[in-house]
C-alpha cells in the first residue's frame, strides 16, 4: 500500500460550553441535547463515505472541535468503532481526542482512554488566570495542569497541549516560564499558536475598540524565544506551530502537510480526495437534519487545479522542517521545483529566507517569521 | 432651402454646473423638440461618464424648429481644458447665452468665457439661472455680472432652467436679437467642423456649420487643414436624434458623414470646401490641438502591452486631442507616454481606459512640457521634455524653461489671504485684484503651470470653501531654475518616479516625498531605503522596516483551502503593484509622488 493512499480520518465534534472571544470554528454552544443525535449522523456520514471511497485504508482518526470531551465516552467508542468497522484500520491507528481542562477528572479520561483514543490533545492556552480570562476560558492554569497529570496518570502517554502567545502585556519572560512549566511536566507535544484575530469574533470586535495587542516585534520575540527554549529542551519543531519530542508528531497532521488524503465528518469538515476538496455545511442542526434525511451535505467543492495542487505542495511543504522535498514534487507533477518556481526561489534564497537541504527546499529561520510572506511568492 | 433669415445659431455659455444643460432641457422641451416625457434629465450630455460627472465634454448640436425659424442650439464644454473646443463651437454661432448661477454668481469661467463670446463677436444674452432657488442672491449676482462683465442689470433674463420660468422670453430673446447668418447659398462650400465624433459603424461624424455654399450626398468635398478628400454620404442635423436631409446650406449646423475611418481626419476647426481646386479660404482660429498635460500609462495585471495599445487606439478614435507615444521605464517596462488638453482630460482619458476598455493600468504623476537648454554633440540644442524620466544627464543642462500661465482666481474676500499665500507658494507671481462686489474678488496671477497642474484646484476649492473658482491662459515659456529629483528604492533609480522641481524647494519637497512613499509601499520582507537625489547627492533618506513576523498559526484539513485562496486573492491584488527590483511598489505610490509633495 502507497503512503500516499493512506487516509486521515476527521471528525468534527461542533459542540462547546460556550463559545471563546477569539474561536471562528464551527460550533454551537451546547447543553448536551443534541449529541446522541450528531454521534448518530456521523455514524450515517461514514457509511455513506465508506462506501464511495470503497473503504479506504486510514492511520488515524481525529476528533476536533469544538470540546470533543464533551462527548460521552461511549459515544467516542461508538464512532471510533464505526471508523474501525467502516474503514480499514492500518497498523496501529493513532485517535486523538482534543480536550477541555473542564470537567475532566481522572475516571472519564480512563473511559477515553477505554474509548480507543490514544492521543489527548489538551486545550490548556495557558497556565496564567489573567491570560485564561483575556481568552475567554473557563478553567484555570491550575486546572490544566492538573488535568495533564490526571491524563498521565489515566495512562494517556502520547499528550500534546495547546497553548496561545501573543496576548496583551504579554512579555518574553513569562511566556518563557509558561513553556518551562510544561517542559518540566515533560508534555511530549506542544502545539503554539500566536493569537490571531479572527474576522466576526467578539476579539475582533474588541480591538476595533482600542484593544492592544503585541506589535510584530514581540510576536516575534515570542515566537522564537518558544522555539529556542524548546529545541534547547529536546523539542523537535517539526512544524510552524508545532513542537515534539521525538516519535511523538502527530500522525494526523503529518497526513494533511504531506498532502495525504483525507475523510472529514460532521458540519464544516473537509475532505480531500485528490484533486477535490469539499466541506460540509456548517449549520449543525441542519446539517444533522439532513443526514437524517438521506440528503447530500456537502457546502463546499472544488476540484483543485496542477497549478493549485503544485502551490499547497509548497505551501504545506515549507511549513514542515524538512521541507519540500523536490523529487517527490518532480515525480508527482511532472516538473521540477527549479523548472516551476526557479526565479522565486534564487529570490528567497538570496534573502536568506529559504535554502537548499538534500534534495529538501526548507525555511531558513527567518523564513520561518515571515512563512506566509514567502509563500506568497508562490503564488 | 432653409431662409437664412429664419436661421439662428446659438449656444450656451456658462461656468461649470450653472445650469447649462436644464436649461438646454427646458428649451427642447419648449420648442417641442423633445416631449417632456422623452425627456432624459440633461438631454445633451451624451455619455455616462460625462452625465455621472455632470460636464459636457463633447459639444452637440441641436435643430429645432419654433415660430417658423430654425434654431440651432450647439452645446460646448464647460471646463478650462476644452477651451479651444469651446472657441470653436462659439464661432459656429452668432449668439450666445451667458448664464450665471443666482445661488454662486459669477464664477471665473463666467468671464473667460464672456470674453470668448466677445472675441468671437457674438450676441450675448446675459441671464442669471436659479432664480427660483432659496439661495439665489439676485441682486448681488447682478451687481457682480455688472461689475466684472460690465453688464448692466436691466439687460439681464431672469430665469429657472428648472422650472422653466423665463425660458420663452429669452427663447424670443434669440430669435429677436440674435442676427440671421450671412453667407450665400450659390457660393463654393465653406463649412467649419466644430466637432466630430467616431461612430464604430458609420465612421467619423463631422459636426459642421455651413458658411457659404451647400453640401448634400455625392458631393466631393476637402478639409482644408488635413487635406484629405472624400464624397459626402450623408448630411443631416440632430432633432435631437440623427436625421438626413437632402442638404445643409448656408447658415445651418448639422453633421456630415463622408465614409472617413479616422478621426484625426477630420480636425475640430478645419474648413470643409468643395474637393479639386476652387479657392476656399479657411476659416480663422484653427489651431492642432496641444496637450500640455502628460503622463505615463504603463500596462500593470492581466493587460499586456499590446491590450494597452489597441485600448488607447480605440479611444483615439473618438478623442484626436489625446496623444500617445510608446515608451519605455526601466521600473515599469513598456508603456505609453499620453498628453492631455489638461488634468481633467486626463482623468476621463484614465477613467475611460479602466472602465470602457477594462485595461489595467499604472499611471505616473502628470508633467508639463519644458524647454531644456542642454549640450549636445553638435552644440546646444533647445530640446522639449514632458517626461523627466528621460531628461538628458544633468550636467548637460544648461537652461531651464517652464510654461507660465496667467491665472484669474474668482475668490470671496475672506479668503484672499489664504489664497495668496497659496499663489505664492506656488512660485506665483502677484498681478492685480479686482473687486466685482463688496465680497468677492478676481486675483490675477502669474503662475507656473506646473505648480496648479496637480491638486492647485482643489486646494483652491479647500480654502474657499467650494466657493473659489479659476481660470487661465498660457502666455508662454519663461526661464528658471528647475532641477529633477531622483527616487530610489532599495539603492534603485525608479525613472518613473522622477519630479522636476524648482531648485529652492526641491530638497523640502524630496523629503515629503519620501515621507509619503514610506506609507505607500508595504512592508517587504527586507528593509527597503527610499532615498531622493538631486544630481548626484542623496539629499533624504526613509527607511521600510522589513516585516518581523508574518505567519499564520493554524493549518490543518480545513484551514489548507482557506489559506490558498488568501494568497490567490493576494496575486490578484499585486497585479496592481509593480516591481523594482525586489520591492514590490502599488500603483498608488506612483501618483503619490505629487501629492507627497505639495502635503505639509
Amino acid at each position: 500500500m502507497l503512503a500516499a493512499s493512506l487516509f486521515g480520518l476527521y471528525i468534527h465534534v461542533p459542540f462547546c460550553f460556550k463559545r471563546c472571544p477569539y474561536c471562528a470554528f464551527v460550533l454551537i454552544e451546547s447543553d448536551g441535547s443534541l449529541h446522541e443525535r450528531f454521534v448518530g449522523a456521523v455514524e450515517r456520514q461514514m457509511e455513506r463515505a465508506a462506501a464511495e471511497f470503497d473503504r479506504p485504508p486510514f492511520t488515524s482518526l481525529y476528533f476536533g472541535g469544538g470540546t470533543p470531551s464533551l462527548l460521552e465516552p461511549a459515544q467516542i467508542a461508538r464512532l471510533v468503532e464505526a471508523a474501525r468497522t467502516r474503514f480499514v484500520a492500518q497498523g496501529n491507528v493513532e485517535v486523538t481526542l482534543e480536550a477541555n481542562p473542564d470537567g475532566l477528572g481522572l475516571g472519564r479520561l480512563r473511559d477515553f482512554l477505554g474509548a480507543g483514543v490514544n492521543r489527548l490533545s489538551l486545550g490548556a492556552q495557558s497556565t496564567d488566570d489573567r491570560e485564561l480570562e483575556f481568552l475567554g476560558r473557563t478553567h484555570t492554569g491550575r486546572q490544566a495542569l492538573e488535568t495533564y497529570h490526571a491524563a498521565r496518570s489515566a495512562g494517556f502517554h502520547n499528550i500534546s497541549v495547546d497553548l496561545i502567545f501573543g496576548l496583551p502585556n504579554q512579555d518574553v519572560e513569562a511566556w518563557k516560564f509558561a513553556l518551562e512549566r510544561w517542559v518540566k511536566a515533560d508534555v511530549p507535544h506542544l502545539s503554539l499558536y500566536g493569537l490571531t484575530v479572527e474576522r466576526g469574533t467578539p476579539l475582533e470586535r474588541r480591538r476595533q475598540n482600542g484593544l492592544e495587542l503585541p506589535a510584530d516585534e514581540t510576536q516575534k520575540a515570542l515566537y522564537e524565544t518558544a522555539i529556542q527554549t524548546l529545541s534547547r529542551s529536546g523539542y523537535r519543531h517539526y512544524e510552524i506551530s508545532n513542537f515534539a519530542r521525538p516519535g511523538f508528531e502527530s500522525r494526523h497532521n503529518l497526513g494533511y502537510w504531506e498532502g495525504r488524503p483525507y475523510l472529514g465528518f460532521g458540519p464544516g469538515a473537509h475532505s480531500y480526495v485528490p484533486p477535490c476538496r469539499w466541506a460540509a455545511i456548517s449549520n449543525v442542526p441542519l446539517f444533522i437534519e439532513r443526514i437524517e434525511r438521506g440528503e447530500p451535505v456537502t457546502g463546499m467543492e472544488e476540484r483543485l487545479t496542477v497549478e493549485q495542487r503544485m502551490l499547497e505542495r509548497i505551501f504545506l511543504g515549507l511549513r514542515r522542517a524538512e521541507g519540500v522535498f523536490a523529487p517527490a514534487f518532480a515525480e508527482e507533477f511532472g516538473v521540477s521545483i527549479e523548472q516551476r518556481y526557479g526565479p522565486i526561489v534564487a529570490e528567497l534564497m538570496d534573502l536568506g529566507l529559504v535554502a537548499w537541504r538534500g534534495g529538501f527546499l526548507a525555511l531558513t529561520p527567518r523564513g520561518k517569521l515571515l512563512a506566509d510572506s514567502v509563500i506568497g511568492r508562490f503564488a | 432651402m432653409t431662409d437664412i433669415h429664419k436661421i439662428r445659431n446659438f449656444c450656451i455659455v456658462a461656468h461649470i454646473d450653472h445650469g447649462k444643460s436644464t436649461l438646454a432641457d427646458r428649451i427642447l422641451e419648449l420648442t417641442g423638440t423633445v416631449s417632456k416625457r422623452d425627456l432624459r434629465e440633461q438631454y445633451l450630455d451624451s455619455n455616462a461618464l460625462e452625465r455621472e460627472r455632470g460636464i459636457t465634454i463633447k459639444a452637440k448640436a441641436v435643430a429645432m424648429r419654433y415660430q417658423g425659424y430654425e434654431l440651432n442650439l450647439i452645446d460646448t464644454p464647460g471646463h478650462v481644458d476644452f477651451n479651444y473646443e469651446v472657441s470653436r463651437s462659439l464661432a459656429a454661432c452668432e449668439g450666445a447665452i451667458l448664464l450665471v448661477d443666482a445661488t454662486q454668481g459669477v464664477q471665473a469661467q463666467t468671464v473667460a468665457n464672456y470674453l470668448l463670446a466677445l472675441d468671437g463677436g457674438l450676441t450675448l444674452l446675459s441671464s442669471l439661472n436659479k432664480i427660483d432657488m432659496q439661495t439665489a442672491q439676485i441682486e448681488e449676482s447682478l451687481l457682480e455680472m455688472e461689475n466684472s462683465l460690465g453688464i448692466p442689470k436691466d439687460e439681464v433674463f431672469r430665469v429657472s432652467g428648472k422650472l422653466g420660468q423665463g425660458v420663452e422670453e429669452l427663447l424670443q430673446a434669440v430669435i429677436d436679437k440674435v442676427p440671421p447668418p450671412t453667407g450665400a447659398a450659390d457660393a463654393p462650400l465653406q463649412a467649419l467642423v466644430f466637432d466630430s465624433q467616431f461612430n464604430e459603424y458609420r465612421g467619423v461624424v463631422a459636426y459642421v456649420r455651413i458658411f457659404n455654399g451647400r453640401v448634400r450626398r455625392g458631393d466631393r468635398i476637402r478639409f482644408v487643414g488635413s487635406g484629405t478628400q472624400h464624397e459626402v454620404e450623408y448630411v443631416g442635423i440632430f432633432t435631437p436624434h440623427m436625421k438626413e436631409v437632402g442638404e445643409l446650406t448656408a447658415g445651418q449646423v448639422g453633421y456630415l458623414m463622408a465614409n472617413i475611418k479616422s478621426i484625426r481626419d477630420v480636425r475640430v476647426g478645419d474648413t470643409v470646401a468643395p474637393a479639386g481646386g476652387v479657392s476656399v479660404p479657411a476659416l480663422p482660429g484653427y489651431k492642432e490641438p496641444l496637450p500640455v498635460v502628460f503622463c505615463g500609462f504603463f500596462p500593470t495585471g492581466d493587460t499586456d502591452f499590446e491590450e494597452l495599445k489597441k485600448a488607447l487606439e480605440r479611444l483615439s478614435l473618438n478623442d484626436s486631442s489625446f496623444k500617445f507615444q510608446a515608451e519605455t521605464s526601466e521600473a515599469l517596462g513598456f508603456g505609453y507616454r499620453c498628453g492631455f488638453l489638461g488634468l481633467l482630460h486626463m482623468e476621463i482619458i484614465q477613467e475611460r481606459l479602466e472602465r470602457e476598455e477594462g485595461v489595467e493600468l499604472i499611471q505616473t504623476a502628470p508633467s508639463v512640457t519644458y524647454e531644456i537648454v542642454a549640450r549636445t554633440e553638435h552644440g546646444r540644442a533647445v530640446l522639449r521634455v514632458d517626461n523627466p524620466a528621460k531628461l538628458p544627464d544633468d550636467s548637460l543642462l544648461e537652461e531651464w524653461r517652464e510654461p507660465v500661465v496667467r491665472a484669474s482666481l474668482i475668490v470671496p474676500t475672506e479668503s484672499i489671504g489664504a489664497i495668496m499665500s497659496l499663489c505664492e507658494g506656488r512660485r506665483g507671481t502677484y498681478e492685480k485684484t479686482e473687486y466685482i462686489s463688496p465680497t468677492r474678488v478676481i486675483l490675477t496671477y502669474k503662475l507656473p503651470f506646473a505648480e496648479i497642474v496637480y491638486d492647485f484646484y482643489d486646494r483652491l476649492k479647500s480654502l474657499t470653501r467650494g466657493y473659489g473658482t479659476l481660470d487661465y491662459r498660457f502666455i508662454g515659456y519663461e526661464t528658471s531654475d528647475l532641477t529633477r529629483l531622483r527616487i530610489l528604492v532599495g539603492g534603485q533609480e525608479v525613472d518613473a518616479l522622477s519630479v522636476i522641481f524648482h531648485r529652492e524647494t526641491a530638497e523640502q519637497k524630496g523629503r515629503r516625498i519620501l515621507r509619503v512613499l514610506r506609507k505607500e509601499i508595504p512592508r517587504q520582507m527586507f528593509e527597503v531605503a527610499l532615498q531622493a537625489a538631486i544630481g548626484k547627492k542623496v539629499i533624504a533618506r526613509e527607511d521600510i522596516s522589513a516585516l518581523a513576523k508574518n505567519v499564520t498559526a493554524k493549518c490543518y484539513g480545513g484551514d489548507i483551502s482557506r489559506k490558498r485562496k488568501l494568497w490567490e486573492k493576494q496575486k490578484e491584488g499585486k497585479k496592481r503593484m509593480k516591481a523594482v527590483g525586489r520591492v514590490e511598489i502599488p500603483q498608488e505610490a506612483f501618483m503619490a509622488v505629487l501629492r507627497g509633495a505639495e502635503e505639509d
